[in-house]
């Protein structure tokens, strides 16, 4: 049903002393939440009447408690009957050893073995990876999509059991739809909870994850982990899941060790073909390289490295998602000259020969057991080419690239280019360097020009409406813009239901620039993204920018606590336009088709009485906030005091009430 | 069934069109309620498309030379003539507007409205962020 990892079964039975059995767990749970009862604290029990809140407040945490909490103090040493290395220590350091560097997660009791392990085990205890305390499994998964964006690698989200699965699945199925590499983790407790186990949990998301496994001892829980993070990082990338025991967390793993990691072998072209495609390159009189999504920061080098080799000039996916060329790199744009003799796309067109991963879309059928048959993923049926398929290319799953392919080669451009690389250095003679030279300076000076031509008429466009209230959604990027321009920014959100402005306006040098739309276009996912995009910008002192759908917001709002909680640095601005207003364009359309009028479209579609009060929302969760702004005049300055806040380490939410697009 | 829907657009942009033309110049009703079209404006869920000023979202009204909104006569042609058939997949395009859906008065009214949008637009030298964008444009990739 789902690949078994192999290895030796050391696990013990729960009831040989070494694991903590069900049954004694049971009754040592019972009698100290018998103790907890008694001792239910005046606060709890006052809590319906406000005073009596403000005055049995539960105390602040203590210094030491903070200081513990920061992982700065070691947990006490403990003699007695346990275990010395807990099966979660070890999976804990398998995770280490994959350079995981979040695990994010809401409690669930199937886990509380790795749990501890993530918080207590290691020293430092809880870094690398950090325990990242999550409101909601979609949020975790979110997160972990957000930072395998931002970073071309995984993060872990950790589930509970069947429910946690299950909170989780809209997100999983959004970063297989985006390809986005992600390490699913679940606990699994087959004697506790009943409606919280299965016999095979992944089932329930099998057909929108790349891989599974549910091993049944801790050398196969070594494996599947292993197995699971190169499984989503190697082309088709996407998310995979590992079902973990509950008592294989609790087991003896003293004298095992993590072996150290391998990384995965990635198809790549050939010699041969590298060396034909080098060769078509060097000797091209106006070589051009098409760059689409590539899969880390390491793959954007490369092609800038052959592109300045070469003397190429690209186009770039930067506008619409992660992972490509530099918008702003001198090569990048149309060039001085566009009949172009040679053309090598990367993941994308239109090209002479394309170098595009086979898509993650064609191991669908085997993964799809259930025969559920998901869009976009199941094989094409008659008609599929005359859908209209929405014009944003971020909605557009990534394996849409290279229809556009004169000669389609299904390898890896990543993992290619360096072959490339190679063989052009080899090959390119002082002649061709010299020439190459020449035409890096033309297309220059072209792709300025260009840029500029652009960019004047896009302000002149975005100048309209100004000073219109609500405000106008130009307006809100057009002002981010001085702020944040010298900033290491990541536009974390997706645009699309925004206006996508920054795509006009805004200048996209970093792999991690603007992260792209949801995946399956699917909504309740930008905070939570943006929020892991934040995890992986703190340590790397970047700055995350969230425009962020009132819509979106209220599937998971949770997120601006733990935005706060971890000192996140996200400057959340609100596209508050009081309404899905793409369905409520649609539904306005579809009543006046059946000659019904339009001035009941808002049911259903609109977010009024009351108006929702986001600033009071973000307070509720610790965050700073201000709003709500309708006066275009105090955007400016609001603005500024939220990236200030960001900077000074405090993640910041201003409402702004906007127009509707 | 998508080539029939292209047919009844095309059939129905033709006609507004000539009626544009026709029209084009003739002035709106004087007794119309801009007030009252204002709110019917927002009843009718105008401002979903169209922004709250006219200006921004999917369609503006202001700053264009649109034929369709030169007069009163060419609006309620327009109105009454968009495609009736259900939509194949979901559409942003203008609603169709029977007048048993929103009566001539009333769209009288909601014309007025819009007629009293007003381009908002200051030049681009006037706006300083619009300024700083320009600059970053002109300037070569930082190493």
């Amino acid at each position: 049903m789902y690949p078994q990892s192999k290895g030796s079964d050391i696990r013990k039975k729960p009831d040989n002393g070494v694991t903590i059995g069900r049954r004694g767990f049971l009754k040592g749970a019972a009698t100290g939440a018998g103790a907890i009862f008694v001792n239910v604290p005046n606060a709890v029990a006052g809590a319906d009447t406000e005073t009596s809140v403000a005055s049995t407040a539960v105390p602040a945490p203590t210094a030491q408690q903070m200081a513990r909490d920061a992982g700065n103090v070691r947990p006490a040493v403990v003699t007695g009957p346990t275990v010395r290395k807990a099966g979660s220590d070890l999976m804990v350091d398998t995770l280490k050893e994959l350079g995981i560097e979040y695990v994010a997660a809401n409690p669930g009791s199937s886990f509380e073995g790795l749990q501890e392990s993530l918080v207590n085990y290691g020293d430092p205890p809880n870094t690398m990876p950090e325990f990242i305390t999550a409101l909601h499994e979609e949020s975790s998964v979110d997160m972990a999509h957000g930072y395998g964006k931002a970073e071309g690698r995984p993060m872990c989200a950790l589930l509970h059991g069947t429910l946690g699965i299950q909170h989780a699945s809209m997100a999983i199925y959004q970063a297989y739809y985006s390809g986005t590499p992600i390490l699913l983790l679940a606990g699994r407790d087959d004697h506790f909870i009943q409606a919280h186990t299965a016999d095979d949990m992944a089932a329930m998301v099998r057909s929108f994850t790349k891989w599974d496994a549910q091993p049944t001892t801790l050398v196969g829980c070594v494996e599947a982990l292993r197995e699971a993070y190169n499984q989503a990082i190697t082309p088709p990338t996407g998310p995979t899941l590992v079902i973990l025991d509950t008592e294989l967390q609790k087991e003896e793993a003293a004298g095992l060790v993590v072996p150290t990691y391998k990384p995965p072998a990635i198809q790549t072209i050939d010699a041969t073909t590298a060396r034909e495609i080098a060769k078509a390159l060097v000797s091209a009189s106006n070589p051009r390289l098409a760059v689409g999504r590539l899969r880390t920061p390491q793959g954007v080098g490369h092609a800038v490295e052959l592109a300045e080799l070469v003397g190429a000039s690209t186009s770039t996916y930067a506008t619409f998602g992660p992972m490509s060329f530099p918008q702003r790199h001198p090569l990048c744009g149309p060039g001085a000259d566009q009949n172009y003799d040679f053309t090598l796309g990367l993941e994308a067109g239109p090209a002479d020969i394309g170098l595009v991963s086979r898509g993650i879309n064609e191991q669908f059928a085997t993964r799809d057991q259930m025969q559920i048959g998901f869009g976009g993923l199941r094989s094409p049926r008659p008609g599929d080419a005359d859908l209209q398929l929405p014009p944003d290319p971020g909605l557009i799953p990534r394996y849409a690239a290279g229809s556009d392919v004169d000669r389609r080669l299904d390898v890896d451009a990543e993992a290619s280019l360096p072959l490339i690389l190679e063989e052009a250095k080899r090959l390119i003679s002082r002649g061709q360097q010299r020439t190459a030279e020449e035409r890096r300076k033309r297309h220059a000076e072209a792709n300025l020009e260009a840029h500029v031509q652009a960019v004047r008429k896009a302000v002149d466009d975005k100048r309209i409406g100004w000073d219109a209230s609500p405000v106008s959604t130009a307006r809100i990027y057009a002002e981010l813009w001085p702020l944040i321009k010298d900033e290491d920014w990541c536009l974390a959100s997706p645009s699309a239901f925004s206006g996508g402005h920054h795509s006009d306006l805004w200048d996209h040098n970093n792999p991690y620039s603007y992260l792209g739309g949801q995946g399956a276009a699917g909504i309740g996912y930008g905070l939570g993204a943006s929020t892991g995009a934040a995890l992986a910008a703190k340590q790397r002192g970047r700055f995350v920018i969230n425009v962020q759908c009132d819509g979106d917001i209220n599937y998971a709002p949770g997120s601006l606590w733990t935005a706060v909680h971890h000192r996140l640095p996200m400057l959340t601005i609100m596209h508050n336009n009081r309404a899905w207003h793409q369905e409520l364009m649609f539904l306005e359309f579809m009543a006046g088709s059946r000659g019904r009028g339009t001035d009941r479209a808002h049911i259903g579609s609109t977010l009024r009485d009351p108006f929702i009060a986001y600033k009071k929302m973000a307070e509720a969760y610790g965050m700073a906030s201000e709003g709500p702004i309708s006066d275009p005049s105090l955007l400016a300055a609001a603005l500024a005091r939220g990236v200030a806040s960001v900077k000074n380490g405090e993640p910041y939410l201003i409402d702004v009430i906007t127009q509707p697009r | 069934m998508m080539k029939r829907h292209h047919e009844n657009f095309i059939r129905f942009a033709t006609v507004a069109c000539a009626v544009a033309i026709i029209t084009f110049g003739s002035a709106y009703a004087e007794d119309a309620d801009a007030t009252r079209g204002k709110q019917l404006y927002f009843d009718h869920g105008c401002y979903g498309c169209h922004g709250y000023n006219g200006e921004t979202g999917a369609r503006d009204l202001v700053g264009t030379a649109s034929p369709l909104i030169a007069d009163v006569d060419t609006f309620l042609v327009f109105l009454r003539l968009r495609a009736d058939y259900a939509p194949l997949v979901p559409s942003v395009r203008m609603p169709a507007y029977p007048e048993s859906a929103l009566n001539d008065a009333d769209a009288r009214d909601i014309y007025a409205y819009i007629r009293t949008f007003e381009l908002n637009a200051p030049d681009v030298e006037d706006i300083p962020a619009l300024q700083v964008i320009l600059e970053s444009a002109g300037q070569p990739l930082k190493e």
